[in-house]
Parts: C-alpha cells; structure tokens; sequence
C-alpha cells in the first residue's frame, strides 16, 4: 500500500479495518464480516502473510456462523493450504480452523450416520491437521483445549466451541494427540479441568 | 393604600433581595455545592498540592466574577438610594420641581401617582448606571479580547533542532513541515496592530483620556441625577470599574479559554510530521487489532512497539470531529489517526475512523 494514498482495495486495509470492526463490539459486527468479504475478494493482490490472516478471519467467521456458509464453505476456502511447515502456515491457525471444520463435518456426518470408513478417515485429516498445527505452535495445544474439552465457564449461551468434542470422545489416538504432558492419554472421556492461565493465543 | 405602607413593602423587598444575596454569600453550603464565601475563600487559597490547570482556570474565573458581583451588588445598591433620593429633591425642590403649580405635596394628591413616580426613579437610576457600566465593560472586553487573543509560534520564532526543536523526519524539509499547514492568523494580526496601536496612543493620550472619562462621568451624572447625591464620583468608579472589570474578564477568558479552544482545534496539527510517519508506515499489519477468533473474545497478538506507541500517543487528544473538521483533511491522516487510535486499544474510536474512510473512498464521484 501507497502509505500517502490509502485504497480502498488495499487487502491490508480491509483486513486491518475488519479486525478493528471487529474489536469495536456488537455496533460493528456486521460491518467487520462485510469489509473481511470485501478483503477475502481481494486477497489474491495481498503478500502471503496477510492472505493467510484474511483466510483466517473469514473461516472463523463461517466457522462460528457469524457469516453463512459454514465448514463447507469453511473447507473450501483452506482447501489450498500446503503443509510446508516453513511457507504455508507459520503459526498453525489455518490447519487449526481446518481442523476445527473437520470437526463440525464430522459431528454432523455422524449424525446423519456415515459408515465408520469414512468417519475413520476423516479422524486421520483432523488429527493430521492439529499434529501440523502443533508442531508450529505447541501453545495452541493449552489455548485452544476448550474445542475438544467442554468447558461451560469458556463458551457464552449464544456461542458453542465444542467443534472436537466428539472426536475426542472417540478417538484415543486424538486424545493422545492433544493431551498435555502431564495427563493420561488413554482416560475416559471426562473433561479434566481447563487451565485458566491465558497464553498467547494463535488460533 | 398609604403611600407609607408601600414604602414598607418596597423596603421589605429590598430587605429580602439584601437578605438572599447575603444568604447565598455567607450561609454555609454542603460541601458538594460551597456557597460563595466558601468558592471566594477557596480562590484565595489555591490548594498546590492538587494543582489542576482546570481548576486553577476556574478559581481565575470565579474570584473575577464574584469581585464584578460584589461591584455590581454596591453600584445597584447606590443607583436604588440614589433615585430615592432624587425622587425626595424633585418633590422638595421649589419652584421649578415636580409640585410646582400644585396646591398641595405631590403625596397628598395621590399616593398611588406619588409611589409610582419613585418606582419609575428607582428603576431609572439604577438602568442607567448598569446600562453606563455595561458599556464601559464591553469597551473594556474589546480591548482585552484584543490583548489576550493567543498568538502562535511563528516558522521564524521556532526554535532550532539543535536547541530542542521540532526535527523533521528524514525526507521532509524543515520548511516544508512548518508549512504543512497554518491556522488563519487575520485577528491575530488585527490583534497585533491593536495592541500596539492601542498602547502607543493610550500612553501618548493619558491624560487626555482621563479628562475624557472625567468629562463623560459629569455629563451623564448630569443627565440622571443633575450632579447630585455624589453621582460624579460614583458614576465615574463606576465606568472604571466596568472597564476594568470588562478588561479583565475579556483578558482572561481569551487567554485562559478561548487559548484552549484553538489549541484544541489545532490538536490536529500537533501530531509531528515524524509520528504522522510512523503510523503510515506502520509495522504492524495483522495484528494492529486481535485477530477475528472461531469463538470468544478477540485474540491478542504482536504489540507494538515503543516508537509506535509514541507515536501514537500524540493522537490521542484528537478528536475525531476536530480531525474531519479539518479543511484539507487527507485519507491518509484518517488512517494514521485511526491507526494510533487502535494501537491505544480505542477500537471504537479507530472503528469510526476506518468506517470515514472507507466511505469516502467508496463513496461515488460527483460529476
């Protein structure tokens, strides 16, 4: 960007204007999740790192349905993303909101009862994606436990985080993944308590 | 009615307008509203250990306006007795007074004519006298509006960077930064020449200006109480006074007050060119404000850093109104207030600027 002449199709603008929207409260809601789509339009003109931010922002936003379109569309827009642990995904995020979408798909895949083949599958993905996001980031396996874990103190009436909660209740190798070091891997699928301690989130 | 009972009530009126003032001036207040003793007393004994620009401007402002009170108070006081004792001298007066040609005292014809004719002469002398010391206060309000209207630095005056001046950032001319921009300095000027016209004459001309005021003082103490009752002296306290006191008042309310309102206006202007630097070409890109999280609050991330918070320090007195206001106003000194004002973690405030600017760039041409 032009630092004398700011564009309104910059994609570093939009992207900085979504998030400041977005931290202003509930008054600039809307128009954070409109000015992320105008910066999703234009992130093809953006350096890597800010396309990777707009993606980010705008599976979360489909993620929690603030924006239509859900983990399908959610999917979609990571479909793309490669695994170079030194290119593709520094800080873990979009393997973490893949996962995460992964998740919602498969709570609702076995609800509508999938065969145990393609739910196994889509288990391996998840746990392939957090095992990718871990390596980058290892904080993200404390910051972002409540996806996994219930933790009714972390989740608002009107927002649920429990996108893994169901792989986690079914899968040991996922709980193995994602337990902390000093936890039993193999432990029945009781929610142990959430660190309170904040890190520096990532996700 | 007897004119006598009037009298009475006129006088119990007056007693019970003495008495509100001296209420408000000595009963004791609650401490969250002092009465007016307790303010006069608190101005004549600054507390330093809490010392507040503000409250120091305030203390200023009232000890002045009480003082033009308790001058206001004194001159009603003397123009009411004055005109009772102006109505006293036109019924005694003989030949030529009102009751001339009357076979009897103007009382004993009617009381209610002879009440009425001394209410008419209360509100006459004490009109005129506020009226007279009215004017000599706006005369002097100009002249210390003229005297205090505050002056800005000029590029000339400005002290050099190496006696710990304003240095430019690197590409910016000195000269250049200076005149970036440039407030309207026509009455700062007219100011200027007033003042020092307004000097060199009153100094020349001082003994000729007070002759004037004498000369004025007698003719209008002629014109409402005939020269009598003391009213030349008093009338011409009594235009000192206002013009003092309008001086004062003007003088003090340009420098203390309306200084600041300029001041506040130019706020604008008060971000360097080097800060204005910093916030275009700012560091941080994604995490100016925390990411859009899957759920709960948003994600901190990078802070920035001191220079950046510096930087951004110097928007914080600017309001977003005083930033639109401004003529000439740039997209890019929107996004570099809104920018410092999210850097401050002021969202709300950085959401209104983002939103301007955004709008006005999408916003379609006219014609």
């Amino acid at each position: 960007m032009n630092p004398t002449t700011p564009d309104a199709a910059d994609p570093r603008l939009l992207l900085e204007a979504s998030r400041v929207f977005n931290a202003a409260g509930p008054d600039y809601r809307a128009l954070a999740e409109i000015i992320n789509g105008s910066a999703l339009e234009a992130r093809d003109k953006a350096d890597p790192d800010v396309r990777r931010a707009i993606l980010g922002d705008a599976v979360a936003l489909r993620l929690s349905g603030r924006v239509p379109g859900g983990y399908q569309q959610a999917l979609d827009l990571l479909k793309d993303i490669g695994d170079d642990p030194k290119k593709d995904d520094p800080d873990g995020r979009l393997h973490l909101l893949r996962a995460l979408a992964r998740g919602q798909m498969y709570r609702e895949e076995r609800k509508a009862g999938k065969s145990a083949d393609s739910l196994a599958a889509l288990r391996v993905e998840i746990r392939k994606d957090l095992a990718f996001a871990f390596t980058q980031n290892n904080e993200l396996r404390y910051d972002n436990r409540r996806f996994w874990q219930a933790a009714p103190a972390a989740a608002t009436a009107t927002e649920t985080a429990d996108d893994l909660r169901q792989v986690w209740e079914e899968d040991a190798e996922f709980r193995a993944l994602v337990a902390l070091s000093d936890e039993t891997t193999t432990a029945a699928p009781v929610a142990p308590p959430i660190p309170t301690a904040p890190r520096d989130p990532a996700a | 009615m007897s004119v006598w009972l009037v009298l009475v009530l006129l006088g119990i009126l007056l007693a019970l307008a003495l008495g509100v003032i001296l209420g408000r001036l000595w009963v004791p207040g609650g401490p969250a509203q002092p009465n007016l003793f307790a303010r006069i007393w608190a101005a004549l004994t600054p507390d330093f250990d809490q010392f507040l620009t503000d409250r120091v401007t305030a203390q200023t402002i009232r000890l002045l306006v009480t003082a033009m009170l308790v001058f206001g108070s004194f001159t009603v006081a003397w123009a009411l007795a004055a005109g009772v004792m102006r109505t006293a001298w036109l019924v005694a007066i003989k030949p030529d007074g009102v009751t001339a040609g009357l076979k009897e005292p103007l009382w004993q014809q009617s009381q209610w004519l002879f009440a009425g004719f001394l209410a008419w002469q209360m509100v006459r002398a004490v009109g005129g006298v506020l009226l007279i010391c009215c004017a000599a206060g706006l005369a002097g309000a100009v002249i210390g509006f003229i005297f205090g209207i505050p002056r800005p630095i000029s590029a000339s005056e400005a002290p050099p960077a190496a006696a710990g001046g304003a240095v430019p950032p690197p590409g910016i001319d000195h000269r250049q930064a200076i005149e970036a921009w440039k407030l309207s300095t026509n009455l700062t000027n007219i100011s200027d020449w007033l003042t020092t016209a307004i000097t060199g004459v009153g100094l020349v001309e001082a003994k000729n200006i007070l002759g004037g005021l004498a000369a004025v003082a007698f003719a209008a103490a002629d014109w409402l109480f005939g020269s009598r009752h003391g009213s030349p002296a008093v009338l011409g306290a009594v235009i000192i006074g206002g013009a003092v006191f309008g001086f004062l008042f003007a003088y003090l309310y340009a420098e203390l007050v309306i200084s600041r309102l300029i001041a506040a206006v130019s706020q604008i202007l008060r971000a360097t060119p080097a800060a204005r630097l910093t916030m275009r070409n700012l560091r941080l890109t994604q995490s100016l404000a925390p990411r859009i999280p899957r759920t709960g609050p948003p994600e901190t991330t990078e802070r920035p850093t001191t220079v950046e918070i510096q930087a951004a320090l110097q928007y914080q007195p600017i309001q977003f109104e005083d930033l639109i206001a401004q003529s000439g106003v740039t997209p890019a000194e929107v996004l570099s207030w809104a920018r410092a004002k999210a850097i401050l973690n002021d969202y709300r405030a950085a959401a209104r600027g983002y939103a301007y600017l955004l709008g006005t760039m999408l916003a379609p041409r006219q014609p």
